[in-house]
Order: structure tokens, then C-alpha cells, then sequence
């Protein structure tokens, strides 16, 4: 955990963890193939920006190749989260970010309905920045199917706590959207 | 006991704990109306979260876009690849690529004029058959047939609650063709999607819940009657066309009574008929019990394509997927969720649930069964137990339990 923190893109490279000796798969080429639409759709949901998502899956993949992970599932999401992490560090201090909404609405025009999708992923994605870093990444790994377990090895989260803090980020994901005056738009 | 724990809630919710820890938090939960609400609140705020995720998924590209077929694939949920990959389901036909089709025209046209036509022009040529049929018996003094028809249709009103008491279980030669008569004379008559079932009595009906829904289509209302047998005697007959809410529940009422006291036999050849037409009622539910597994809500939620419909006010109890095939009225090709509640008097309901797709020319979905965006369906189990179809949005749902009719599709209103 304290590895995984210290580190981020540069050379912090959260270290494999997990169960030692035969597990999953450690081939990168499988690798690819099992996660790495798992990992554009979480990149894409953290950055907003399908291109920077792909190429930081690409990182991902190449951060595999160099330290071959024993438990690649959860460390493969670990690095991705802490790529996403830092590149939006780096993106706020470039001012990237402002660029990346107005070219991404202005690129996509279209009918109404496309304009109200992108308008509320837009709030979603507003909602989802007030949350904490481990809510929001527990809550973006369990939208990937990531058990509880799993959530715990990628995070360093006890497993009794990865329940509460699901319960705190769904409950502040919701909260925070309902506050940009889309009530109606959450199952409530 | 203390409380449970906002955590321990939603590892419930996400399948996380034990079996019998589960059992405990259930216990504690029916005992605890606090627990109970923030059971239902951890429900609403895990359901509202994964579907405002969906909301970020990856826009379409023209990587996915189709290439000329209106029907494309398009990129499986971030929980379908995450089940995928965990394995549990990829036995399950399930998870299969989603085909999207087009959106349905905004209007929808009923009757185009060569439709018109050609009943028009059936209308026709029936007259003048049946002109020339009276010309004929004039002349000729045809006296058997006026009291064939006397039989055939003179009966149908009446012949509704008694038949099945007068039919033999064998169906001996003298009473072969009056019930053949009132059959032929009924079929194209009865009420539209309905269907014959084990002793059940289907009927078609508009909802109260649903005052803007469509009426229910008639066109090929005659044509379905006459590719399947004649419904039983006891089945529901009603007026063509869509059924006024008043008669609703008195005519579901009427129908649920002479099921009982038909005979065996009777039921036995309701069911094998039921089984020939492939309509699967209550031996599907029965078989659905050994084939619904348990999963979780999140499960669920990714199976319906990132949202799930929930009832208010009840207790929920669990979530199950199984097969559609083994609803009535469900698309066969695609698993079903199923959530099953307790009210506060203990009855249970069951509340099945599908994404379906339009049809792309606006038509029925599933096309198999007729019924369109705002229809409702209301029907009658041989046990008594009542059900209510309908589609909203792109949701199949259907909600079941041993409720009067008018008191289940009350609780239509509290499904969101």
C-alpha cells in the first residue's frame, strides 16, 4: 500500500500482490485480451477522454511487460488508477483539462438526445470528482466487477471496509448528482 | 442485536457475505423497520450509482458503428466483460453482444390502405357468400342450417360458464359439433392476447395504472385465434379491440371463478395444449424455481444494461437470474431478472424484469406475444395468483402474487 502510494506513473510502480506461486495468468498477450476493455472503459470514466484512457492502458500494458505482475488482476487496476491519478494532476496544472471539454463538446455535435447524454455524463463526471480518491476508485473497481477481495488487494483496504466505503460513495455519488438539480434522473 | 451497518448492508446488496451471515442480516432486517429503510435506501443509492455510471461509458465511435446491417454490436457493459472475465456466467446465454436496432418511427401507423383493402375486399366477398347462402336456403328451405348457426351463435353468450360442465372429458360425437361450432363461432370474437392456458384465464386489458397507454392492437387478432385452438369454454371472452377499465376486474373476477370446478380432464387437455403452443404458464413458473439462481443487485443491474427497476414499500428479499424462456410473455433469448418482495401482510411478489428492444418497424415486443410500449396485460394462474405484464420503456416487467387484480396493478405505481 505504502509502495502503491509513494509511487504513481513514474517509479512508484505498485509492486504485484496477492497469493504467491501458480495463480492467473501472468501473459501480457492474455492479459490484454482479458482486461484491457475493462481498463479503457475505467480510464474513460476517471479521465473523461477516451484517447488519454486508451493510451494510458497502454502504459499499463507496458508497466506489465517490464515487472510481469503474480496477481495481475488487481495490480493492473492498481497502476491504472494510479496513472489516471497523476495524469490528472498533471492535466489540472496544464489547464489540459479545459481544452479537453471544449474540443470534446464542440467534435461532437449532434440531436438533442446525444447533447442530453453527454450533458449528464458530464454531471456525472462532476459528481463522481467530489468524491475521495479511494470512494471514487472503490466504486469505479466495482463497476468493473471487482469483487470485494479484489477491491481490498488493489486499494490496501481492509476487506470489512471495502463495504463502507461503497455505501459512503454511492451514497455521496448520488447526493452530489441530486445536488446539480438532477433528481429526477437518479433511481431514487 | 445492534444495527446493521451501512457496510454490511451493502455486502449484503453485492452478495459479498456468507450464507449465513446473509441469513442474519435478513433476520435482523425483517425484525428492524429501521434496518429495513436503510436497507431500502442502500438499495435505491447502489442502483442510482450504477446507473449514473453507465452514464460514462465509452461513447460509440465509428469503431463500433455498423457498417451496413441496421442491427450493430455494440460494447459490452463494463459488468458483462467484468462477469466475463470472472467466469461465472459464460456458460450462461446471457452475455451475449447486444443488437440494437434502429429506433422505432415516432408515429406509428396502425392500418396502411393496402391492408385496408384486402379487409375490405374479405369483407366482401364474406357477404355476398353469406347473401347467397340465405338466397339459397330460401329457395330450398334450408331449415338444418338456420339451427346449426341457432346453435353455434345463438350460444356464445351464454354458453361461456356452462359449456365446460356440460363438455365429457372424451368429447363423445353429439356434443363434437356444438363445441366445434361454438369454437369456430367464438374464435375470432375473443379477446385479443389471450391465450389458452392450464385452466387459466387470460385476460387483456388496459391498466389504471396506465391511463396514456396504446390500445391494444386488433389486427391480427383473428388470424392468431385461428393458428391455435379454440381457448376453453371458461375463457374469458370479451368485446374486440381494447377492453374498457371498468370491466377489468369484474371480468377477471368472472374468469377466476369457474376454473375449480372444471373437470380434470378438461384441465389436463388445457395443458397439454398450453405445452403444444409452447406457452409456458404456470409449469414454467414451477420449473423456474430449480433454474433462477441467486445473484446480486449489482449483478442484476449489469444484466439489464445498468438499471434496475425496484418497487417502493416492500420488503425486498432477494434478486435471481434465470432464463426468459421460462416467463410467460418474456423474450426467450435473453436472461431475466427477478426480485422477489414481501408486502406488509406477507405476501410475496415477484417482480420479473427484461430490457427489451423495439421492433424496429414500431411492432409488438416481444414480437411473439403482441404487446406494444403502454399495453398492459392482466392474467389469471389456475392457483389463483395474478399477473401483470407490461412494457415500459425498455423494460419488460411483470409483477406477480396471490393479490386482487386491481390491488396488484396498484402496485404498478410504486415500480420505479
Amino acid at each position: 500500500m505504502a509502495a502503491r502510494r509513494a509511487g504513481g506513473a513514474g517509479a512508484g510502480v505498485p509492486r504485484p500482490v496477492g497469493p504467491q506461486g501458480r495463480g492467473p495468468t501472468t501473459d501480457v498477450g492474455e492479459l490484454y485480451q482479458l482486461y484491457h476493455d475493462s481498463l479503457v472503459r475505467l480510464l474513460y470514466r476517471r479521465t473523461g477522454d477516451r484517447e488519454r484512457a486508451e493510451d494510458l492502458a497502454q502504459d499499463v500494458f507496458v508497466r506489465a511487460l517490464e515487472t510481469p505482475p503474480i496477481n495481475p488482476k488487481p495490480w493492473l487496476f492498481a497502476v491504472a488508477l494510479n496513472l489516471a491519478r497523476d495524469d490528472g494532476r498533471r492535466a489540472a496544472m496544464q489547464g489540459r483539462k479545459l481544452a479537453l471539454l471544449k474540443g470534446e463538446s464542440g467534435s461532437l455535435p449532434g440531436p438533442d438526445a446525444a447533447f442530453e447524454q453527454r450533458e449528464r455524463a458530464e454531471a456525472v463526471r462532476a459528481a463522481l470528482a467530489t468524491l475521495g480518491d479511494k470512494d471514487r476508485e472503490a466504486l469505479l473497481l466495482k463497476a468493473e466487477g471487482f469483487s470485494y477481495d479484489e477491491i481490498a488487494v488493489a486499494l490496501g483496504l481492509a476487506r470489512g471496509a471495502v463495504g463502507t466505503t461503497l455505501a459512503r460513495a454511492r451514497r455521496k455519488l448520488v447526493e452530489a448528482f441530486r445536488e446539480q438539480g438532477r433528481v429526477s434522473d437518479v433511481a431514487h | 442485536m445492534s444495527h446493521i451497518d451501512d457496510g454490511r448492508l451493502n455486502a449484503l446488496l453485492d452478495g459479498e457475505l456468507s450464507a449465513a451471515e446473509a441469513d442474519e442480516v435478513r433476520k435482523h432486517v425483517a425484525t428492524c423497520t429501521d434496518c429495513a429503510k436503510r436497507l431500502d435506501e442502500a438499495t435505491r443509492f447502489l442502483t442510482g450509482a450504477a446507473d449514473l455510471l453507465g452514464a460514462l461509458d465509452l461513447p460509440a465511435t465509428a469503431r463500433a458503428l455498423p457498417p451496413a446491417n441496421p442491427a450493430y454490436r455494440v460494447p459490452k457493459t463494463a459488468r458483462e466483460v467484468a462477469i466475463d472475465l470472472d467466469g461465472a456466467t459464460r456458460q450462461s446465454p446471457a452475455i451475449r453482444p447486444n443488437i440494437v436496432a434502429p429506433p422505432p418511427p415516432p408515429t406509428r401507423r396502425r392500418f396502411d390502405l393496402t391492408t385496408l383493402a384486402w379487409a375490405a375486399m374479405v369483407v366482401l366477398a364474406i357477404g355476398v357468400g353469406y347473401l347467397a347462402d340465405e338466397v339459397r336456403h330460401a329457395r330450398f328451405g334450408g331449415t338444418s342450417r338456420t339451427a346449426a348457426g341457432a346453435t353455434a351463435s345463438g350460444a356464445l353468450p351464454a354458453a361461456s360458464p356452462a359449456a365446460p360442465a356440460a363438455r365429457p372429458a372424451g368429447g363423445g360425437p353429439g356434443t363434437g359439433r356444438t363445441l366445434r361450432g361454438g369454437a369456430a363461432g367464438r374464435a375470432p370474437q375473443t379477446v385479443q392476447l389471450t391465450r389458452p392456458a392450464a385452466g387459466a384465464t387470460h385476460l387483456a386489458a388496459k391498466s389504471a395504472a396506465q391511463p396514456t397507454g396504446k390500445r391494444i392492437s386488433t389486427a391480427n387478432a383473428p388470424r392468431r385465434q385461428q393458428q391455435r385452438p379454440a381457448a376453453p369454454a371458461n375463457q374469458l371472452a370479451a368485446a374486440p379491440g381494447a377492453i374498457a377499465r371498468a370491466r377489468d376486474s369484474a371480468a377477471v373476477r368472472r374468469a377466476a371463478e369457474p376454473a375449480p370446478a372444471a373437470p380434470a380432464a378438461e384441465r389436463a387437455a388445457a395443458a397439454r395444449s398450453e405445452a403444444q403452443l409452447n406457452v409456458t404458464g404456470v409449469t414454467a413458473a414451477q420449473d423456474a424455481a430449480a433454474t433462477f439462481r441467486r445473484a446480486t443487485l449489482e449483478e442484476a443491474v449489469a444484466r439489464l444494461n445498468g438499471a434496475v427497476r425496484l418497487m417502493d414499500g416492500m420488503r425486498f428479499e432477494q434478486v435471481e437470474i434465470g432464463p426468459g424462456a421460462l416467463v410467460t410473455g418474456a423474450d426467450r433469448s435473453r436472461d431475466l431478472v427477478r426480485l422477489v418482495y414481501f408486502d406488509a401482510a406477507g405476501h410475496r411478489l415477484v417482480l420479473d424484469q427484461q430490457r427489451v428492444t423495439p421492433a424496429a418497424n414500431g411492432g409488438p415486443i416481444p414480437p411473439d406475444f403482441g404487446m406494444r410500449p403502454g399495453d398492459t396485460l392482466t392474467s389469471v394462474a389456475p392457483g389463483g395468483e395474478i399477473r401483470v405484464r407490461w412494457i415500459d420503456g425498455t423494460f419488460w416487467l411483470s409483477l406477480s402474487g396471490h393479490l386482487p387484480p386491481a390491488e396488484l396493478r396498484g402496485l404498478v405505481d410504486r415500480i420505479r
